[in-house]
């Protein structure tokens, strides 16, 4: 649904983007994350077609950004990380003006249907002036929805929101990938992108640092962590030591819980071998369960020691 | 086009725009007629002997004359002032942002805010006008034909929408409702000084109205084409301008 290949954009002497690609797959949810700044919001405004690259080719629902005359021919639903309605139309309003845009129609009870879908039936007749910024979020949704487009691109879609909010904009975009559409939305909070995405691109500074299913990501490009809790407490003499054991690369913790990160091949029983000849007794040891949270902190380190 | 004009219509009503325009021209359509009747009596006492009646139109044809003087000087500015965030306000807010993605063409904007913005800018100056003529017949006498009146306002109104042709295109460059509104007003009043100084109003939209003050039923044709050749030039380029904007909230 989209191909991204050395997309390049520049603010003046600022380049914003330096040569990313990226692949969006049909009826996938790709989450695109990175800091502030990262690039994460251009990227969104050239694939909705609403800014136009420096260099590079990006293709969306088989059209190529740089070719359209206008941001509808891409076919997408769009939306932006903040949107921004006419406070003095009312939702039904709204998407109604939106719906019945570039010689289309959308039937009333359509307009109904969507804003009852996206939680907003009671707010039909408010003026969206008057709305919250999660109601903002979900009218949003709705106008991205309203022509009922294949591919879907919202950016950042519930960062700024409260922990209710966020939950309901994710469940919502759970229940989009059920109905057969594609996700592509940006986001800097992980634990909504390993909550629902299938695919993840990490972009920091312009560049893109990683593009793969997430359970791939999570399998493969973190290094094993151990957290082992003690039965007493140890002092700063035996945690010297444990980082000293061939293959550990970093401990951190305090006397009774532990941090051990290795190599990716470390042998286990070292450590095992370590408790018992220094005489400590174990309450629990466990390798971590990776989250994206790693590998994200893992490549931005990567790209901080690089740059 | 139906859904962008009921959009546009339900900007005016709601944010008052209409009634702000309404409010301006109506204004002076009562106030001068009132000011010249009521002004003799007030410098009779404070100036005795004053030759008020040499030096001032005291007639129905007076009022009128002076009232377009006032839309000239105030009125231009405070249409100004109320449109001026029309396209600029939109562009700097994103709020064409969704629009655009949803489909609406670029051309269609300002198809639409030149149509019902420009209807009303048109019709307020007429009915304005009108009335003037009516109240300042009451206070004074009827001295003047209705037609050159109606003939008056449309040519205001005329003039009127070429100040909001120009709030559109201005609008696209500055995206900035205040620089919009001052561009306009310098290019508005810039123009008719440079018609009295040159006496070339004939060929600038200025002719339109001083046509208008005159009151004598005449179309200076000449003027008019060019105000037309200009509002189209100006809506042509404000749909291109905006078509080129680049949508990043950066």
């Amino acid at each position: 649904m989209i191909t991204v290949k050395n997309l390049t954009k520049n603010f003046n002497s600022f380049s914003a983007l330096k040569g990313i690609n990226l692949r969006v797959k049909k009826g996938e949810i790709y989450g695109f994350i990175g800091q502030n700044g990262a690039g994460k919001t251009t990227t969104m405004n050239i694939l909705a077609g609403l800014s136009r690259p420096t260099k590079g080719s990006c293709l969306v629902n088989g059209k190529d950004v740089t070719k359209i005359k206008h941001p509808s021919e891409l076919h997408i639903g769009y939306l932006p990380e903040a949107p921004r309605f006419y406070p003095w139309l009312t939702a039904f309003e709204t998407l109604e003006y939106l719906g019945n845009s570039g010689g289309r129609r959308v039937a009333a009870a359509r307009i109904k249907e969507l804003l009852d879908w996206v939680g907003l039936s009671e707010a039909v007749r408010r003026r969206v002036g008057g709305f919250s910024r999660g109601m903002k979020q979900r009218l949003g949704i709705a106008a991205a929805l309203i022509h009922d487009p294949e591919l879907l691109i919202f950016d950042e879609p519930a960062s700024a929101l409260d922990p209710e909010g966020r939950n309901d904009v994710l469940n919502l975009i759970k229940k989009l990938k059920n109905m057969g559409k594609t996700i592509f939305f940006s986001s800097h909070i992980l634990s909504d992108v390993e909550r629902v995405c299938d695919t993840v691109g990490i972009i920091i500074a312009g560049k893109m640092a990683a593009e793969k299913p997430l359970p791939e990501m999570l399998k493969e490009d973190i290094l094993p962590s151990y957290d082992i809790t003690l039965q007493k407490p140890i002092d700063s003499g035996i945690l010297d030591k444990l980082s000293q054991i061939q293959g550990v690369s970093k401990v951190t913790g305090n006397e009774l819980n532990l941090s051990v990160m290795t190599d990716a091949f470390f042998d286990t029983s070292l450590l095992f071998k370590f408790f018992v000849d220094n005489k400590l007794a174990v309450n629990s040891f466990a390798r971590r369960q990776n989250r994206l949270e790693d590998v994200y902190l893992q490549e931005v380190n990567t790209n901080d020691k690089q740059s | 086009m139906i859904n962008s004009l009921r959009k546009e219509i339900r900007y005016g009503l709601r944010n008052n725009t209409f009634l702000i325009l309404f409010a301006v021209f109506f204004f002076f359509a009562f106030m001068t007629p009132v000011m010249l009747k009521i002004l003799p009596e007030v410098l009779k006492s404070k100036f005795p002997g004053f030759p008020l009646q040499e030096l001032v139109n005291m007639t129905q044809l007076g009022c009128l004359q002076s009232y377009m003087g006032d839309v000239l000087e105030i009125g231009t500015l405070l249409v100004s002032l109320a449109l001026c965030g029309l396209l600029a306000q939109e562009i700097r807010d994103n709020t064409l942002v969704l629009p655009l993605c949803a489909g609406q063409s670029y051309s269609g904007i300002i198809a639409a805010k030149m149509l019902v913005f420009g209807t009303a800018v048109l019709l307020i100056p007429l009915a304005a006008l009108v009335t003037g003529y009516l109240y300042a017949g009451l206070l004074f006498s009827f001295d003047t034909g209705i037609l050159p009146v109606i003939t008056g306002g449309l040519l205001q109104g005329f003039y009127m929408v070429y100040l909001l042709s120009l709030l559109l295109l201005f609008g696209t460059l500055t995206k900035n409702p205040i620089a919009t509104a001052l561009l306009t007003l310098a290019v508005n009043y810039g123009l008719y000084f440079a018609g009295s100084l040159l006496d070339i109003h004939r060929y600038l939209p200025s002719g339109l109205l001083r046509e208008a003050q005159q009151l004598q039923n005449t179309i200076p044709l000449q003027a008019a084409v060019i105000t037309l050749a200009i509002i189209i030039a100006c809506a042509f380029l404000a749909s291109r301008t905006l078509q080129t904007l680049e949508w990043s909230k950066k």
